[in-house]
């Protein structure tokens, strides 16, 4: 989990960390989902989790070119 | 137990054939033992009309009538299969509120058009979202060899039946290993086909991107014959191959067959009975290089990020509105699926093409790649960690570890079990290129014949 503190000076310089608890949030507004708040920290700490498994393939570069496969045949 | 239990699908078939018992014997035996102790495998078990079917075949067979491959044999399915009235739970409580199926699915109604008889459905993780067959409405599948410990999932209910004799053949279904996982960890054979290879039409689906279904079972001549049967087109499920289906030659001839073993990604962290195994079957098979699958970690986190994408998706809808009625074991996981953005789940898709051309590249040179199927044997059901190379690991996200990245590209995996004397079964993965089923049967049947594999019934 990770909180933005706006009081650390050495923070004041770099970009905005990014606050997984609020996307979470928001996002469960957006998809008009009702997460019980004793339940939304094992829902942030599994997207963190899937944060992490993302990131490998989000880093790996693809050629413009190469579109996903569609298995649907009309 | 009863000879007739321990027989496989293929003995049990001939047994009738020949007259030296009646299908009414061999499911009522089953009937009874699933009764007398189901270990939890069973989810449904229907009686009445297993014995009207098995009623059906003597009536056949003293009427000179045909009789397919399958007469006789008792079958159960993955409670994801639809089951005509029946309602499909796919593990789930929300599910019990649905109407019961019309028809069956394709590959129950293929199975028992060859003679085959249903006789109930298996338990699993909550819509199939899961490695270990804890189930918090249905409870555990505990594991035939060892009952303190997890039978693997997600489809457990299905390797377990065949490990304990229940049943000789069963349907599973897998989207990241849950065919191979529990197959491994309950010491049988579970065969994952090529993607689209088999029909899913009528099973509930996970992320139907990467789901497959497929049997278990304790020969490899049982599991050829239900794939022989299971083959065809459907036009119910869009992504079913028309090709022409295969007749499985059972040679064991593997002269001039290029075997390899799976090096990098699939040679880490494994136990010392896991990587013995490993071992045992390339000795077997003459392999002796190895190969490398390139970003196959890569690979297993896409597969993460659809199967939690496209699950989370299919699921909205009831995470909307019943979300205290879900598994918590999966509740959280769905949910943060939902939070996905869109560009990671196609940057996924897009590295799944790339990965496959690689993968297809390197079936060039080798005709079937070797892995390990679990990093370990069966953990204890109450599990949740485990040591390996010294590094302390979550249990249920890494028995997918090896598993993960060939589903992710559709190849057909055999997961052949490996059973030493006083120790826990355990699995190596085949691994052909698309379509070559065929090679996989004759490497297994090699093994088989080797006696380098073996699934004996659990003396439980």
């Amino acid at each position: 989990m990770t909180h933005q503190s706006a009081d650390s000076p050495a923070e004041n310089h770099s970009a905005p960390t990014f606050d997984t608890v609020v996307y979470v949030q928001q996002s469960t507004q957006l998809l008009q989902l009702s997460i019980p708040p004793e339940q939304m920290a094992g829902v942030v700490e599994n997207f963190e989790r899937v944060q992490t498994i993302a990131q490998p393939v989000l880093d790996f570069p693809l050629p413009d070119t190469l579109e996903a496969l569609p298995t649907f045949e009309p | 137990m009863s000879e007739a239990s321990v027989l496989t699908a293929s003995q049990t078939a001939t047994a009738i054939r020949q007259g030296e018992t009646t299908a009414q014997a061999v499911v009522k035996t089953a009937l009874d033992q699933i009764q007398a102790s189901n270990l939890n495998c069973f989810t449904t078990v229907l009686a009445s009309s297993a014995l009207a079917a098995a009623a059906e075949t003597e009536r056949k067979r003293l009427a000179g009538e045909s009789l397919g491959p399958l007469a006789g044999v008792p079958f159960a399915v993955k409670n994801l299969f639809d089951i005509a009235g029946t309602v499909t739970l796919a593990g789930s409580k929300i599910n019990r509120a649905n109407p019961p199926a019309t028809e069956d699915a394709t590959a129950v109604a293929r199975l028992k058009a060859a003679g085959a008889i249903l006789v109930g459905a298996l338990n699993m993780d909550e819509y199939a979202y899961g490695f270990v067959t804890v189930n918090e409405h249905y409870g555990a599948t505990p594991n035939p060899h060892d009952p303190t410990r997890i039978s693997g999932g997600s489809s457990g209910g299905s390797a377990a039946a065949v490990a304990a004799g229940r049943v000789p053949l069963t349907l599973g279904a897998d989207t990241n290993g849950s065919i191979r996982v529990p197959a491994a960890l309950c010491g049988v054979y579970g065969l994952k086909p090529t993607y689209g290879r088999l029909s899913r039409a009528g099973a509930f689906l996970f992320s139907s991107s990467l789901d497959h279904i497929g049997p278990f079972g304790r020969s490899v001549e049982d599991i050829a014959q239900a794939f022989q049967v299971l083959q065809g087109a459907d036009h119910r499920d869009p992504i079913c191959s028309d090709r022409p289906g295969i007749a499985p030659v059972l040679s064991g001839e593997i002269g001039g067959m290029r075997i390899a073993i799976a090096a990098g990604h699939f040679a880490q962290t494994t136990t010392p009975t896991v990587a013995q195994a490993l071992e045992k079957v390339a000795d077997a098979l003459g392999a002796t290089r190895n190969v490398i699958l390139p970003e196959s970690a890569r690979a297993r986190s896409a597969a993460y990020l659809i199967t939690a994408s496209e699950g989370s998706q299919l699921h909205l809808a009831r995470l909307q509105t019943q979300l205290q009625d879900f598994d918590s074991a999966t509740r959280d996981r769905f949910l943060a699926g939902a939070f996905i953005p869109s560009s990671w789940y196609i940057q996924a898709q897009r590295f799944r093409r790339w990965y496959r051309d690689q993968v297809r590249d390197l079936f060039q040179t080798v005709d079937v790649i070797l892995a390990p199927t679990t990093p370990c044997p069966a953990p204890l059901i109450e599990q949740t960690t485990m040591e390996l190379d010294g590094q302390t690991m979550l249990v249920r996200p890494h028995l997918g570890f090896y598993t993960q990245p060939l589903s992710f590209i559709g190849l057909p995996v055999l997961s052949v079990p490996v059973c030493f004397p006083g120790e826990l079964p355990v699995g190596v993965q085949l691994i052909a290129r698309p379509y070559d089923e065929q090679s996989l049967f004759t490497a297994a049947t090699a093994l088989e014949q080797a006696g380098v594999t073996r699934s004996p019934v659990a003396a439980i």
